[in-house]
């Protein structure tokens, strides 16, 4: 980072920016016009000027940045601690009293997640349908909001002692909060996964037909493995286990990222694509109502605090899920490439 | 954890411009139920964004800020000045203005480019900034020409962003 010493505003400067050329009265007017204090003719005017002139706009767009920057320099104050479980009440009672209309943002496995259709889901015959089946969405959404503000210290506090003793508190704040211990369960597995010093998979195969002998909590089929295409990724292997109650299967795939340095990486090195790849854990899990409520022909996205990233659905008899560090778009048509072999 | 993370940033700009520990909270926990409907809303859809740390503190200032000026306003009127910042906005994009500073760094690379202003200029910012006066209110209040204000104020804001000019990011395209 270089020292700039020369604050006069008039002075040249290094030219790596458009902004020098302009003359210090139009650069006073620029910083009138970020600051609101152009009257509006002035101010249309200035408007006209910006638009002819990119050096004028990207002077703008760097004063109004600077000026975003104060709040950095006050002095940290923070809420005090009940302002947390305020929140979180509020988005509770939120959750209680909400309608369904939010069921639009979960998209049915067979539509693309990103289309930005128009059309409501829940106004579509297929999620009237689904209405009644889906009222536990609500707490699905909750887990949005949760996984938004980050409550995972605070759930925890909460609940850590409530879950052992029968406490009950309302139902639906049970099931949130199930809803939820089973998306922190995935992330956890996930991570904890990658921090294994012996990679992440237990078993290998040479073909995806040799996964079912392997795995031992519970029975599957070929045809009902999450397998991606190989176009997708690459299978490193395999894992049994366990997330809180639930028994599953983990695959760990190893999915390039085109990464603009790189050209597609060939799938057979994988030692020397590391920068570009990730760990994507694709897991099948044996459908437990209270960790994971029935959500058939859906897809749940959600962001976890830490960054790691979760899509979730459920076909026939098994709870579907991906779990990695890529943005949800990505992840998302990856869940949607899993198709039965 | 979000909230962990920007629960101080959002709190210290509430307290700044309302000056009231409660009405402070109160916003506070407005800005994270709003951020909770949006981020809840845009998951996995078109409007989801791309988390990274700086864009959400930015957005987070200035739904803060906005709405602390909202609730000044509901005491008094500020309009214009609102109305230049609600066309301002929509210009803005959610790109990091920092590159990969972190919070202390940054914090210490914010003071000092402040206190290179004059104090004069700085308060006139501050005013402006947080609490949403006009000039004209401010030259009342500081009994100073409104020629002044307006002056102190777009020099102090040109200085700031030269001394800023290494954090900022690249200009929109």
């Amino acid at each position: 980072m270089s020292e700039q010493n020369d604050p006069l505003p008039n002075d040249p400067r290094q030219p790596q920016t458009p902004t020098e050329d302009l003359s210090e009265a139009l650069r006073e007017l620029a910083a009138g016009y970020v600051l609101g204090d152009l009257a509006s003719e002035e101010a249309e005017q200035f408007h006209q000027l910006m638009s002819q002139n990119p050096a004028l706009k990207a002077e703008v767009h760097s004063l109004q940045q600077a000026l975003e920057l104060m709040p950095y320099a006050l002095p940290e104050e923070n809420p005090r601690h009940e302002v947390r479980s305020k929140i979180l009440q509020a988005v509770q009672a939120e959750i209680n009293s909400a309608t369904l209309a939010p069921v639009g943002e979960i998209a049915p496995p067979n539509r693309k997640l990103q289309a930005d259709s128009p059309t409501p889901f829940s106004s579509s015959p297929v999620g009237k349908l689904l209405r009644k089946k889906l009222t536990w969405l609500i707490g699905g959404i909750a887990i949005g909001y949760a996984a938004a503000l980050g409550f995972n210290a605070l759930k925890t506090a909460r609940l850590g002692p409530s879950l052992a003793t029968t406490s009950t508190p309302t139902r639906q704040a049970t099931q949130i909060d199930q809803v939820w211990l089973g998306f922190h369960d995935l992330s956890q597995d996930h991570n904890n996964a990658l921090r294994e010093i012996d990679g992440p998979v237990d078993f290998t195969v040479q073909s995806v037909s040799e996964i079912p002998d392997q795995v031992k909590y519970f029975p599957v089929t070929l045809a009902t493995l999450p397998v991606l295409p190989e176009s997708k990724g690459k299978l490193l292997g395999g894992s049994n286990c366990k997330l809180g109650k639930t028994a599953g299967l983990r695959l760990s795939y190893q999915v390039d990222m085109p990464l603009d340095t790189s050209s597609k990486a060939s799938s057979e090195s994988p030692s020397t694509s590391q920068e570009t790849s990730q760990i994507v854990s694709v897991y099948q899990l044996e459908p437990n109502e209270e960790q994971f409520p029935g959500f058939y022909d859906s897809y749940i996205t959600s962001r976890q605090p830490d960054g790691t990233t979760i899509v979730l659905w459920r076909e026939e008899r098994y709870v579907y899920a991906l779990v990695a560090d890529l943005p949800l778009p990505e992840l998302s048509s990856l869940a949607q490439s899993i198709t039965p072999i | 954890m979000l909230y962990d993370r920007y629960a101080s940033l959002v709190y210290s700009i509430a307290l700044k411009a309302l000056r009231s520990v409660s009405e402070a909270e109160d916003l506070t926990q407005e800005v994270f139920m709003i951020l909770a409907r949006w981020q809840s809303a845009s998951e996995g859809g078109p409007r989801a964004y791309d988390p990274q740390r700086g864009s959400l503190a930015k957005y987070l200032t200035t739904l803060t800020r906005s709405r602390a000026i909202d609730r000044l306003r509901s005491r008094t009127t500020y309009r214009k000045y609102l109305d230049r910042w609600s066309h301002t906005q929509t210009a803005m994009d959610l790109a990091t203005p920092l590159s990969d500073a972190t919070k202390q760094e940054r914090r210490a690379l914010v003071v000092a480019a402040l206190s290179t202003l004059k104090s004069k200029q700085r308060e006139v910012l501050e005013l402006s900034y947080y609490e949403g006066r006009s000039q004209k209110e401010i030259s009342e209040q500081l009994g100073v020409p409104l020629g002044t204000v307006k002056s102190w104020a777009r020099r102090g804001l040109l200085q700031l962003r030269e001394k800023l000019r290494d954090q900022l990011g690249d200009e929109p395209q």
